[in-house]
């Protein structure tokens, strides 16, 4: 608050001779503080609560004064966290990954286009656009990349959280990033069925290229934030938090760049499939498969492919905080639900499987995307990878299995059963 | 017993005496946990899938069991070194490195409840019921993994690095179903029996710390010996290992209140 009062008087006195400016100043100071403040990142509250949460409610001891010092202690390490954040990140108005070459940073964030997507809407002096990500993102995403932007809780699917680093449409395995085409994709095509649209009509290649560099900053920062928060579990609340580059740069940083960076050589190899994937066979061999105890499609995305097996699971940012479907005990299930409504304002949703009678594919339609669905399984999600073959004949899927499924799965929209009735078009006119 | 059971009995028997051959040196730490009051009956688990398979096993809820002499078990010790430090591992273990840990899906749970991996081991996931089962591990350092396990299907895993805390097992299929993954890069780690007893052999020499923590309590730091209320901060106890020493804890409660939400 006080910084910011001296902004605007600085800004007044900057301005003597326009005392219009200067009158409005303090009336919007008097009114409202002094105009917008500035973007600020917020704090992962839930990870927070869920980490230290009891000890911050000043329940970490019996002892009142000992609770009150462990409080004041966890606070003034958060502090800490914070700080070491915005040394390492900057603000959302000025975004920067602390330059290391030794690290490669570089290779992953490509400095020079963060003004593109960071910052406040508007034109460089050459025309070239700034602040895409506040002006395309921001309304479900969130300044922070959280997922929590004002539009979030009128979503039934919650907008990313990107702060977990876990992506789910992609063609590298669980726990590997995604690449930037994988990216591409989502941005370019938006993710069917959602709320996600497609910008290829808004954004020029280079802009969604700012995007996909902004997602990754915001990314990896929430990574490092997590990890940092991470790290005062295992201390003390009395003990001082290692802010050192040693820490910060070279084991938390470089453990997520080094990720990012090995994206592209981790990407799933596709083999071709030996047989057409629309020929009658392959689609027999795949509804068999997919029914089946081997690749068990059935248990959650239903015997008919309806999307009704498992109905009572959430996906991996809703269960961050607590196992909601393992909760035994009623009370403590409404008390852990309240505290993280408030926290996030999100109601936790069941995850769903997918119907796949309606031909919608949250990740892309093409054959290669559900082969990357099946093979490596949907991260962040209940959908595993494939279990494959570990020896020929072996129990297990073998790469035709897969293609077989995606013959079947790419099938289901087209049977009869799928499609519901159409009106009957009746010419009145012609037949009164 | 059929006789490839006994044939594996008599080979794992054989390299524990190899082991034993090969003790190098050390002391051990050992102990026994009890739970602190009545024991609970243990919950039903509602069986939400594959009922025909699942349901007749009588499942119950495993967050806590308390065993004869009312033996808390499922506590899990492991040797507590701070980033950047390391323990020289004696080479009685030196077998082991061969020996992969099975994790197996079998009757709609995990066996063993709780299982440790030593990062140079390898982990047998493995499905021996009749259903498919996925085995979804989130850790925190390593990364996730949830391969889809058909009927007898079996799949080995290398997970390269030192967990602080014990990770989450579960599968989706069956959401009832939940285990624990102890990776450590060092075997000085161990869960109690049904009995409550634990046993480390082969510690080197030297004043360590080793962390307690079990899945409905976190750190285990508020606990009784011979009577006293003892706090161990973080789960974390003293243990001063001399050469050929033993150090026995004796019998440690774990108060019933430890364990309410």
């Amino acid at each position: 608050m006080n910084r910011l009062a001296n902004t605007c008087r600085t800004t007044s006195n900057g301005w003597p001779a326009v005392w219009a400016v200067a009158v409005l100043a303090s009336v919007g100071m008097l009114v409202a503080g002094c105009g917008s403040p500035d973007a600020q990142f917020k704090s992962n509250r839930a990870f927070i609560a869920k980490s230290l949460g009891e000890e911050l409610a000043g329940e970490g001891s019996d002892d009142a004064s000992e609770a009150r010092a462990i409080r004041q202690g966890r606070i003034e390490q958060l502090d800490t966290v914070n700080a070491a954040l915005a040394a390492m990140f900057g603000q959302p108005d000025d975004p920067f990954v602390v330059p290391d070459a030794e690290l490669g940073v570089t290779d992953v964030i490509d400095d020079a286009l963060l003004p593109t997507a960071a910052g406040a809407v508007g034109r460089d002096e050459n025309g070239y656009a700034r602040g895409l990500y506040r002006q395309h993102c921001v309304h479900c995403h969130g300044v922070t990349g959280d997922g929590d932007g004002p539009t979030a809780p009128l979503l039934k699917r919650y907008p990313r959280d990107f702060r977990m680093g876990k992506f789910k449409f992609k063609r590298t395995p669980l726990g590997a990033k995604p690449t930037d085409e994988d990216l591409h994709k989502v941005i370019y095509d938006g993710v069917a069925g959602t709320a996600m649209p497609s910008f290829k009509a808004l954004l020029a290649e280079d802009e969604i290229d700012a995007i996909i560099n902004y997602v990754k900053y915001l990314s990896i920062r929430g990574e490092v934030e997590r990890k940092l928060i991470t790290e005062l579990t295992f201390l003390e609340a009395n003990e001082e938090v290692d802010v050192s580059k040693d820490m910060l740069v070279d084991t938390f940083l470089a453990d997520v760049v080094a990720k990012w960076q090995q994206a592209e050589e981790s990407a799933t190899p596709v083999p071709a499939p030996s047989g057409s994937i629309t020929d009658q066979a392959a689609i027999e061999r795949g509804k068999v498969l997919f029914q089946g105890k081997t690749a068990n499609c059935f248990s959650c995305h239903g015997v008919t492919g309806l999307g009704d097996g498992q109905l009572g699971d959430y996906d991996d940012w809703t269960k961050d905080f607590a196992d909601w479907g393992n909760i035994l005990d009623a009370d403590e299930k409404a008390e852990k639900l309240e505290q993280y409504i408030e926290l996030t304002g999100l109601p936790p949703r069941n995850i769903q499987p997918r119907n796949l009678r309606q031909g919608v594919y949250r990740g892309g339609r093409r054959p290669v995307d559900l082969y990357w669905r099946i093979r490596n399984g949907i991260e962040g999600t209940p959908m595993p990878a494939a279990g494959m073959q570990q020896s020929p004949g072996g129990p297990g899927l073998t790469e035709d299995d897969i293609w077989d499924l995606i013959a079947y799965v790419k099938h289901l929209p087209y049977e009869t059963i799928s499609r519901p009735p159409e009106a009957v078009v009746e010419n009145l006119r012609e037949n009164p | 017993m059929t006789y490839r059971q006994l044939l594996s009995l008599t080979i794992f028997a054989s390299l524990i005496a190899a082991s034993s051959l090969a003790y190098a040196g050390g002391g051990s730490f050992k102990g026994k946990f009890v739970y602190g009051g009545d024991a609970p009956k243990a919950e039903a688990l509602k069986i939400t899938a594959d009922v025909a398979v699942c349901g007749k096993h009588g499942l119950t809820d495993e967050g806590l069991v308390v065993g004869k002499d009312g033996g808390l078990a499922n506590v899990i010790l492991f040797l507590y070194l701070k980033r950047g430090d390391t323990v020289k591992v004696d080479p009685a273990y030196d077998a082991l490195k061969e020996m992969p840990v099975t994790m197996i899906n079998e009757k709609c749970r995990f066996e063993p409840h709780v299982t440790l991996l030593w990062t140079e081991q390898k982990l047998k996931v493995g499905n021996k019921d009749s259903v498919g089962h996925n085995t979804k591990v989130n850790c925190l350092t390593n990364d996730p993994i949830n391969p889809l396990l058909p009927a007898n299907g079996e799949l080995e895993i290398k997970f390269d690095k030192s967990e602080r805390l014990p990770c989450q097992v579960g599968c989706n299929i069956h959401p009832w179903m939940t285990g624990w993954l102890v990776i450590r890069d060092n075997p000085y780690f161990a869960v109690t029996d049904a009995e409550g007893n634990f046993e480390i052999k082969n510690i080197p020499a030297g004043d360590w710390q080793f962390q307690v923590w079990h899945e409905k309590v976190g750190y285990v730091s508020d606990v009784k010996i011979g009577g006293r209320d003892t706090e161990w901060s973080r789960g974390r106890v003293d243990v001063s290992v001399k050469e050929g020493g033993v150090v026995d804890l004796g019998s440690v409660t774990v108060p019933a209140k430890e364990f309410e939400d």
